[in-house]
């Protein structure tokens, strides 16, 4: 295979040395560094609406511990799945990452409906509330998170930009939904679907539309 | 094309230059840009048009070399960006231009096989656009069917299946016409 004409790759030479670019160490800092911020963020949600005083609400104790830790091990595995890659790839397939878009909200509220089967008792606490409270909460706490994983990984997929940024969307909404899960006594399925799932496929829509802008690849400015 | 050989050193170079050893954008550079010149020759037919492709190919790795992942491959990462551009080029630009019919003395071999290769690439163009790029991936430049389905983002069985699908639709339209071409020559 013949060597292309020199003048190509002085051009190019000279227009990487014009514009630096981060490596990878500086870039997985900055991505982990997002992970511990979105939960102080979701923090301060928590404390700022009364989390300690209302948290366990009425609630038996097993089943605050277990919706909680079920709820915990879901997102850490959906922020996995979302931030890490295929084997010998820069990104997860497509199938993978629709997997996890749809897959986290199903299988929370599939558990979540599956522990409070086990305690009819739990579905009394507060019938009458549909999650108007839960709903923003998750929102809220899941913005930040959203945003800075998609700023950190902008141009990083040129291939399903828009599937990624639904994985992306899905897993923050699942990991700040720990703090709405935590703060939210409130079991009843309808309470369950529009204030604690919702948003999270609210979320994974929101970051397929986002991610195809930011996600994709851009064509770098004429010369 | 299809030696494997290059492909760890190229592998190994994006490692380095990904993790800032600034000095091993050149071997990148040299493995990797003659296949990705033939890649979007083959599918522009316009030498500057690819050339420009190439160079803004290279750009995007060199911005997003953060997000090589270690223990990735760089071919289908190099394809899969090249592909990009490629498409958003072709929304924005003309249609590629014809081959230049008198250019150069023809002796009869070399009519047959432009002729043949004129067919195969008008047959090509009649098969879905996603059969027909997963064909040229793997029977043209060279990549694994798993590197194609990265390439794509689709699954390798989609890949195997779309360029069989191929495969079947030229042999099928062209096989009558290779076997009268080839064998007026011999």
């Amino acid at each position: 295979m013949s060597e292309l004409p020199p003048d190509p790759k002085a051009r190019l030479m000279a227009a990487i040395q014009r514009a630096p670019s981060q490596t990878r160490r500086a870039a997985r800092v900055w991505q982990w560094l997002v992970l511990p911020a979105g939960a102080i963020i979701a923090a301060a949600l928590y404390f700022a609406y009364n989390g300690p005083e209302q948290g366990q609400g009425g609630r038996d104790l097993w089943y605050f511990i277990a919706s909680a830790v079920s709820w915990t091990a879901i997102a850490a595995l959906s922020l996995w799945g979302a931030l890490g890659r295929g084997r010998g790839s820069s990104w997860r397939s497509r199938a993978s990452l629709l997997a996890l878009a749809i897959g986290t909200p199903l299988v929370l509220f599939t558990i979540m409906l599956a522990l409070g089967a086990t305690d009819p008792d739990m579905a009394r606490i507060h019938p009458e509330k549909w999650g108007r409270m839960c709903l923003p909460l998750t929102l809220a706490a899941a913005a930040f998170p959203l945003l800075a994983l998609l700023y950190a990984r902008r141009e990083s997929d040129p291939v399903h930009p828009a599937f990624t940024g639904a994985a992306l969307g899905s897993a923050c909404g699942a990991a700040a939904g720990i703090m709405v899960e935590l703060w939210c006594p409130v079991s009843t399925a309808k309470h369950i679907a529009l204030g604690h799932i919702l948003p999270i496929g609210g979320l994974a829509v929101m970051g397929a539309l986002l991610g195809s802008q930011m996600l994709g690849l851009r064509r770098p400015p004429r010369r | 094309m299809r030696d494997d050989g290059w492909k760890p050193r190229a592998n190994a170079a994006m490692e380095r230059y990904a993790d800032g050893d600034d000095s091993a954008f050149g071997d990148v550079y040299a493995l990797l840009a003659p296949r990705l010149q033939a890649f979007l020759w083959r599918r522009t037919r316009d030498a500057a048009r690819s050339e420009e492709l190439v160079h803004d190919t290279f750009l995007r790795m060199h911005a997003n070399r953060r997000h090589f992942a270690r223990g990735a491959e760089v071919m289908p990462w190099a394809f899969a960006i090249a592909r990009r551009l490629l498409i958003d080029d072709h929304r924005k630009s003309r249609p590629p231009p014809d081959p230049d019919e008198n250019a150069g003395p023809w002796v009869d071999a070399v009519v047959a096989f432009r002729r043949l290769g004129r067919r195969i690439m008008e047959e090509l163009e009649r098969v879905p656009e996603e059969h027909r790029e997963a064909f040229m991936l793997v029977q043209v430049e060279g990549l694994s069917m798993a590197e194609a389905a990265q390439v794509i983002g689709c699954t390798v069985a989609a890949v195997k299946l779309r360029a069989y699908r191929t495969y079947e639709a030229l042999r099928e339209r062209l096989g009558d016409e290779v076997r009268e071409e080839l064998g007026d020559l011999r």
